[in-house]
């Protein structure tokens, strides 16, 4: 059931482009549906990822796959929290992205991956018109000077042009 | 050309077949080896036409090649060409019989606890439309054939027998010589399931004199999608016609018809011509290698795998634990896992394909209160190192739990 879960929201992004993992993604569907209600899963897929993974395992190293045959629940359960972590970060990081220009928030230039240039464009373009000021020179600078936090690279550029 | 059997050189004939592959679920579905494919191949290459019908050079020559293999096959298991019916597999032979032979409300069919869905259904059927009576006969303890309960399940009303040779559940093989004449001396006839004697032991049925002996092609490396029925040319008189069509008449007005000459009356339609040359060439090959010795090895190899694995904590063997009434089947759970995940470890980690399920003998399964079984299949393809590659491997996987 564990894996059913975890499995879901995969299968459902891979089925956008193959049947085969449309069939898998409608499996897990089907078993989440069943656990939630409280019935049995019934299509055996849970069991299928973790044979095929014990058996992957099996080549590595028997000791290995023995931890995992013996954990999988576990695992499960602890990559499942994992992702609904990722899920809630990338969350965050969209929402910042849209509303400030920079996925890690307001008043930071670090790295973001949805602009992996620097600083958001449109922010700065808003940054330099809200102080009368050129809009290439002031990206140019922010992309400069990536390493200060936004309001001291702010103060700095507006100074420098 | 192979005159001697040795494994490693029929191995050249399996493409599919590597040092990073075991297959080991050949009572299921055999592979086939490169001359049965090019034998097929060679009716779509060279004369893709009818038989039976057409007198152009194709059509004699496809009429031509169906006549050799027919030949073959009969030649195979000792009979006349006449005999030989073909059909799509070995259930369809076992379903005309079900629906062609002399059946009425009332009447008897003794079958055994570990047939296959082919030799129960068809039977049940019958129960349930014609009010045939459907008579199980118990096995013995250790999933040997009782040849004393066998002989209490006659009455006056029995008119069928209708056997499995060799069980596909745990390679089992049922005395059919014995079964035969314990049947005749009360009048009874006898429909033999071969599916899994056929492509590993010598077949006489002159000498086992059954009446009807049905079989499939995709086990004895022949393709898929072939089958067959052979049945003492007397007994096949007196069978009804059950798909009718095409090919199946002589002439026909609007009111009736006149039957055509056996075997083709149970022939209807136009055939798996490929599929019945390439039986006829796997006919050629099983023959060139010779059964005993097939039949022999396999059993070789079961030992290596009984030996290994008979006694390892947790591993449960079905049917005797003596691996020479086997046959070529070793078939086994391990407590505490599922079979389908013993099954797929087996095929991800190790690379060995099994068969995992209730292998079509659900009845047997129901009336033991288990779910399913792990089942390996050997033939002569397989190797002595295989079977030692797949004991270590039970062994690794049994230790997971």
């Amino acid at each position: 059931m564990v894996l059913c879960l975890l499995a879901l929201p995969i299968f459902a992004i891979l089925g956008l482009f193959s049947l085969k993992y449309r069939k898998l993604a409608k499996e897990s569907l089907d078993c989440m549906f069943r656990t939630v209600t409280l019935r049995k899963c019934r299509s055996g897929l849970d069991e299928r990822i973790k044979s095929d993974v014990t058996g992957k395992l099996m080549k590595v190293s028997p000791r290995i796959a023995r931890g995992f045959y013996k954990n999988y629940k576990l695992i499960s359960w602890i990559l499942i929290l994992l992702f609904i972590w990722a899920t809630y970060i990338s969350a965050i990081g969209v929402y910042n992205y849209y509303a400030y220009g920079n996925c890690n928030g307001e008043n930071s230039s670090e790295f973001c991956i949805l602009n992996p240039t620097g600083t958001g464009e449109k922010h700065i373009r808003d940054l330099a018109e809200q102080y009368g000021v050129d809009a290439d020179k002031l990206i140019k600078c922010f992309e400069e000077n990536s390493n200060l936090g936004e309001r001291e690279c702010l103060t700095y550029c507006l100074d420098k042009i | 050309m192979i005159f001697t059997f040795k494994p490693e050189n029929v191995r050249e004939d399996f493409s599919v077949l590597n040092s990073k592959t075991i297959y080991f679920d050949s009572a299921c579905m055999s592979l086939k080896p490169k001359q049965v494919i090019d034998k097929m191949n060679e009716y779509y290459l060279e004369y893709p036409a009818c038989a039976g019908r057409s007198v152009h050079k194709f059509g004699r020559r496809l009429e031509e090649e169906i006549s050799k293999a027919r030949h073959e096959v009969a030649k195979f298991i000792n009979c006349k060409d006449k005999e030989i019916v073909f059909t799509k597999n070995a259930t369809e032979s076992i379903n005309l019989i079900a629906n062609a032979f002399d059946l009425d409300k009332g009447d008897e069919v003794i079958i055994t606890d570990k047939e296959h869905s082919s030799n129960i259904i068809p039977w049940l059927k019958l129960q349930k439309e014609r009010g045939i009576k459907v008579v199980i006969c118990e096995s013995n303890n250790d999933n040997t054939f009782s040849l004393d309960n066998f002989k209490k399940c006659f009455s006056e009303k029995t008119k069928l027998v209708s056997v499995v040779h060799v069980s596909n559940l745990d390679g089992v093989v049922n005395p059919i010589e014995e079964i035969v004449e314990i049947a005749h001396k009360k009048g009874v006839k006898v429909l033999i399931d071969a599916c899994q004697s056929v492509p590993h032991k010598e077949i006489d049925v002159i000498k086992s004199d059954c009446d009807f002996f049905a079989f499939s092609g995709h086990k004895m490396l022949g393709p898929t999608g072939t089958g067959v029925l052979y049945g003492k040319f007397k007994e096949l008189e007196k069978l009804r016609q059950f798909i009718v069509g095409g090919e199946t008449i002589i002439d026909a007005t609007f009111d009736s018809y006149k039957e055509e000459e056996i075997p083709a009356r149970f022939e209807a339609g136009l055939q798996n011509y490929s599929g019945i040359i390439g039986l006829g060439e796997a006919c050629r090959y099983l023959k060139k290698i010779g059964l005993s010795k097939i039949g022999k090895y396999e059993e070789k190899l079961n030992q290596i795998v009984t030996d290994g694995l008979n006694g390892v904590k947790g591993i449960d063997i079905i049917g005797p634990l003596d691996a020479s009434l086997r046959s070529g089947i070793f078939n086994f759970n391990i407590s505490g896992m599922g079979a389908h995940e013993v099954a797929k470890i087996l095929d991800s980690g190790y690379g060995i394909m099994v068969r995992s399920g209730a292998h079509c003998v659900h009845e047997w399964f129901n009336k033991h209160d288990m779910k399913n079984s792990v089942r390996a299949s050997f033939y002569l393809y397989n190797t002595e190192d295989e079977a030692r590659r797949f004991v270590h491997a039970v062994k690794e996987i049994a230790q997971l739990r």
